[in-house]
């Protein structure tokens, strides 16, 4: 996927504002905040959305969004079973990996559905230069 | 959560008995944003800097989400500043100064579902459907309930003007109503997947018990209101300021107005696909603005996302002037680039000027908690036991006793009135615990007042046991 040259200037000025601030005023903790939010929030589903076909732009801002509501979400029905700090990082594993999974199932499909799609193309051929060997067939 | 290692189904017994025991204790809201938030503040191990981090973070996204959209409407041009101009956005501090940090991050969603729907119109448009951006934005939907269910109202809302109006303007139906079913269907399978107890539970408080209507029901009220932009400010008396009412005040006088106007005047001169997604914004604030006329309360909320379409409106008129200069394209771009330099120094000199005076104002001196506060907070969580009920006094910002509940997970009785400095009253028998605390009052310098809550002391707590007694301080055992 093609990145644009805008979309980095941007995001360069958000992280740098970001980093600049966080550890100007809050020091370590404030670096250590974001970072949590960019690895544990945003880079799992990122992981995902790269699976799917969305701009650059659209997948790193869609994956801050995004990650918020499923990676809470997750964390939460899976710390009812076990420790909080556990289902964090369970949930954010889970997260990449049912993006493979469904990468995986994506091009298998999709290798299904070209290897289909040329199977019968090449039938059509086949079919279409048989028929041009037939003398009764109607086109020329 | 962050605290006891461990997600939480029942609420801790200070904030059951704060919400008044609803839902029979259980955790009545979604929880993904408290889960989100406990999640920074888990992994950082560090209590206070990495929760309020996260809401500045979490309420300041709207500035990334604007730009997508504006970005891919008008270009990088107009979306970086008005992304710029939107930092200074003083209804949206506002919103998050007062905690209302979920409600903040639902509307911050608001650009990103505009965007969704925009996308697949436009794919509709040219014959290439894409229908992956309406099932994402009804997602997007879903997660914007989760935090706050206002934003998702308004996202519907924007989704119906949008639709309604670009099928006026091509005189047909520009979606296809299979689509937009299943993009409903998906929302609210992920709504009660994602959070089926708490939606069950807020769609009975909703229709039940605490129905959001005006106190004579749905109806007409004060439709005058109608031909102003914001509805009127007295619905709001005693909820927000009149002030957030003021296009002077909010948006740090009236600079930008003339823009805003140019670039709406652009909008409807071209009324294109991509003018109509600024003008259905438009149509829709107007529309939620006014919901207070029907009888629906807390309209004013919605005063928070109309810097996310007049910024980037500003921005618009800003660089078309370029287009009413008479000279060459290579010419232009340099002229849009010096307006974009006398955009940014206006933004400076007034946005960031008030700004920075307003942030400078917020919390003053003892509004804040207080060191030896935090202290006896601190005392408290770790000292009394997690059902008691303790009466602050002395503390003379009654928001402050609401902090103090939360830093010390035990429930305090506080009230908003000023002349209850002194809370304690012997016939209260749930009372457990009385802390006075004269910390605030030393620095606001009242030696009247010290040496009245002094002498109330003395006079009321005179059979009863100091438990903590430090930096002015004291904590009383009561009762039984």
């Amino acid at each position: 996927m093609e990145i644009k040259k805008d979309d980095l200037i941007f995001l360069g000025i958000i992280c740098a504002i970001l980093i600049i601030a966080s550890s100007l005023r809050l020091g370590f903790t404030g670096a250590l905040s974001i970072a949590i939010i960019i690895l544990v929030f945003a880079i799992p589903v990122y992981f995902f959305l790269n699976k799917l076909d969305f701009t650059f732009a659209e997948k790193t801002i869609f994956s801050v969004f995004l990650g918020l509501g499923i990676v809470g979400s997750l964390t939460y029905y899976i710390g009812l079973v076990i420790k909080f700090r556990h289902a964090i990082i369970l949930s954010a594993i889970l997260v990449v990996f049912s993006g493979i999974l469904f990468g995986m199932i994506k091009n298998k499909y999709l290798n299904n559905q070209s290897n289909q799609e040329n199977s019968a193309e090449e039938k059509t051929v086949e079919a279409n230069n048989d028929n041009s060997n037939n003398p009764n067939h109607p086109n020329p | 959560m962050a605290q006891n290692d461990k997600a939480i189904i029942y609420l801790p017994s200070y904030v059951n008995f704060f919400v008044g025991g609803l839902a029979g204790g259980k955790l009545w809201y979604p929880p993904q944003f408290h889960t989100a938030a406990a999640i920074v503040q888990s992994l950082t191990h560090e209590r206070i800097t990495s929760i309020f981090f996260f809401y500045a973070f979490a309420s300041t996204l709207f500035i990334l989400s604007s730009y997508l959209l504006i970005r891919t409407l008008y270009g990088f041009l107009p979306a970086i500043l008005s992304s710029f101009l939107l930092i200074f956005s003083s209804r949206d501090y506002f919103y998050h100064s007062h905690g209302l940090w979920p409600q903040v991050l639902s509307f911050t969603f608001v650009p990103l579902v505009v965007y969704c729907i925009y996308k697949y119109i436009d794919s509709y448009t040219s014959g290439k459907l894409q229908k992956k951006y309406l099932y994402l934005g009804s997602v997007l939907c879903a997660i914007q309930y989760l935090f706050h269910p206002q934003g998702t109202v308004f996202s519907a809302g924007f989704a119906g003007v949008f639709l309604v109006l670009a099928s006026i303007k091509n005189k047909r139906f520009m979606f296809l109503i299979k689509d937009i079913l299943l993009a409903g269907i998906l929302g609210i399978v992920l709504l009660i997947i994602l959070s089926p107890f708490q939606i069950q539970t807020s769609i009975a408080v909703f229709l039940l018990k605490d129905s959001p209507r005006q106190e004579g029901g749905f109806g007409l009220y004060k439709p005058h209101t109608l031909f102003s932009w914001n509805g009127d400010p007295k619905d709001a008396e005693g909820a927000v300021p009149e002030t957030l009412f003021s296009y002077k005040d909010v948006h740090y006088g009236f600079w930008t107005l003339p823009f805003v106007i140019l670039g709406i005047i652009v909008l409807l001169l071209r009324r294109n696909l991509k003018d109509l997604v600024m003008i259905a914004f438009l149509i829709s604030l107007y529309i939620f603005f006014h919901f207070g006329v029907f009888g629906l309360p807390r309209s004013y909320r919605f005063l928070e996302i109309e810097a996310m379409a007049f910024y980037p409106l500003a921005a618009l008129g800003m660089i078309s002037i370029a287009s009413f200069i008479p000279v060459n394209t290579n010419i232009k771009k340099y002229v849009k680039i010096g307006l974009a330099i006398v955009f940014i120094v206006l933004a400076l000199t007034y946005s960031w000027k008030g700004f920075d005076a307003e942030l400078k104002q917020t919390y003053p001196g003892f509004g804040r908690i207080l060191p030896p506060q935090y202290q006896v907070a601190e005392w408290m969580d770790k000292n009394l036991p997690a059902n008691s009920h303790t009466s602050i006094n002395g503390m003379v910002i009654p928001a402050k006793k609401k902090w103090m509940m939360a830093l010390s997970h035990r429930h305090v009785q506080y009230d908003y009135s000023p002349d209850t400095i002194m809370k304690f009253d012997d016939s209260n028998t749930h009372t457990d615990y009385v802390l006075v605390d004269y910390n605030d009052i030393l620095s606001w310098g009242n030696a009247n007042l010290a040496n009245y809550v002094y002498a109330w002391e003395i006079n009321a707590m005179q059979n009863n046991t100091v438990v903590y007694n430090q930096s002015n301080i004291r904590v009383y055992k009561v009762g039984n």
